[in-house]
């Protein structure tokens, strides 16, 4: 009986999810008629999926407004103009220099426009997630993330003439923990930097500015480190901020 | 800076397999409440559910030139979050389960009930299911959620999932049997009668998860 019924299991599992007027397998409706153990299952299969259908639409639920309106605003469009058809960029980083005016900066800064993209929508979802007034640790935090996620980023030290405060530090999904991203609170803004293996997001060692969805980002690498900043600051003010992050000791 | 909805940034697609005749431009956000319920089963946490399915959009426009007409766009937008969820975890050195060995679980003996699925239907509340869902393996809840939630196709999920049909099965096939008993255990410690299936007291709820 055992493996028949090995072999009934698939005919039973589709069965109980088929309409009720479909025709039932000769071969399953025999063995059904003689084995208690399957008719259970199959009574409970249908039992579960019927539940579950059900409940559907409230299972899914609703996707959060700010993640929506996040993405909305990061929806791409397809360029108009065809002479950008044979250049064969990306279409994440052809969509997005379109969407935001930022043709001009070409092929070779499309990597860094990118990650400024990527990186200003996770500083509008994490900026909500912390408290300023949660102060932690810069050199605690960091030997905690380097006992999690094996690598050691380096920790940019807030200007010395601004008051400026650590207070959030969180692991970007796409990053596979190699994206760190550290929220600063300084002056009243919170601030993200963020850091990360240069091998894996390759920039120049030169700061490049970029404006996504009303946040300026800097983007820079030094050593084996490639960093941003971004924030809801004035472009200006915030290249200062970063060249403040890049100079401090 | 939205656009307009309908915007034919993506190549034409096949909508589903309803509408195989009819081409039209699709958009990946019409999906966003079921890629979000869906990274929500997977991660069980909010802030990682918004986290998986902002990269996964992100990669849809990344690879959308890849995305083949005919393709159905619900299912390769499950199969990117799917593989991204994956790969997140592929550094976390943790050890799947084998959830797919020929071992065939029977119930428990039936006890005796006039209509136990109409019973379950009115009683079980959505919490009580959402915790029945998270509660089982990650790879039964995967299938049970694509097929019974989201109503995928037998092939669809083995597409998704990367795994053939007949393991598609077995794992919905368990993740029902487990989720049923899961739900008889949690009516039983509310204090209602066991339903058919329902396994008798102390029986493990987890069986097949070796």
């Amino acid at each position: 009986m055992k493996d028949s019924c090995s072999e009934i299991a698939p005919l039973l599992t589709a069965l109980a999810d088929a309409p009720d007027d479909q025709a039932v397998d000769p071969r399953l409706e025999a063995h059904l008629s003689t084995c208690g153990a399957c008719q259970r299952s199959l009574r409970v299969q249908r039992e579960m999926h019927g539940l579950l259908r059900a409940r559907a639409a409230s299972l899914v639920g609703r996707a959060p407004d700010a993640l929506r309106l996040r993405l909305e605003a990061a929806r791409p469009v397809r360029p108009t103009a065809p002479r950008w058809a044979p250049l064969r960029m990306p279409v994440a980083a052809t969509v997005l220099l379109a969407l935001m005016g930022v043709l001009g900066y070409g092929l070779t800064s499309a990597s860094s426009t990118v990650l400024a993209a990527q990186l200003a929508l996770d500083h509008l979802k994490c900026v909500k997630l912390v408290s300023p007034e949660t102060t932690l640790n810069p050199v605690q935090a960091m030997k905690d993330w380097a006992m999690q996620y094996g690598w050691s980023p380096k920790v940019p030290t807030p200007p010395a003439a601004r008051k400026a405060s650590l207070v959030g530090v969180r692991r970007c999904l796409y990053g596979h923990g190699h994206l760190a991203h550290l929220l600063y609170d300084v002056d009243g803004h919170t601030v993200s930097v963020f850091v990360m293996p240069r091998a894996e997001y390759p920039v120049g060692p030169s700061a490049e500015g970029h404006d996504f969805f009303g946040q300026h980002a800097e983007v820079w690498a030094e050593g084996d480190q490639s960093f941003a900043v971004v924030g809801d600051l004035a472009p200006d003010t915030l290249s200062r901020l970063a060249k403040e992050f890049r100079e401090a000791e | 800076m939205a656009l307009p909805s309908g915007s034919r940034w993506l190549p034409r697609v096949i909508r589903g397999a309803q509408d195989r005749d009819e081409v039209a431009a699709a958009d990946p956000l019409e999906y966003l409440n079921s890629l979000y319920g869906m990274a929500l089963k997977l991660t069980r946490n909010r802030a990682a559910a918004e986290d998986l399915v902002q990269d996964t959009y992100l990669k849809v426009v990344r690879f959308s030139p890849k995305f083949r007409e005919g393709t159905n766009l619900k299912a390769w937008l499950f199969t990117i979050l799917h593989n991204t969820f994956r790969n997140d975890r592929r550094g976390a050195s943790r050890q799947p389960v084998d959830v797919d060995t020929e071992v065939v679980e029977r119930l428990p003996v039936e006890s005796q009930d006039d209509d136990p699925e109409r019973r379950l239907l009115r009683s079980t509340m959505d919490s009580d299911l959402q915790e029945a869902l998270d509660a089982l393996p990650e790879a039964y809840r995967e299938a049970v959620w694509l097929r019974d939630v989201e109503d995928c196709s037998y092939s669809e999920i083995a597409g998704i999932l990367g795994i053939p049909s007949g393991t598609v099965m077995s794992r919905i096939a368990r993740g029902r049997k487990q989720l049923h008993q899961h739900l008889v255990a949690a009516r039983s410690r509310a204090g209602a009668t066991p339903t058919a299936g329902a396994p008798p007291s102390g029986a493990s709820a987890t069986a097949a998860s070796s």
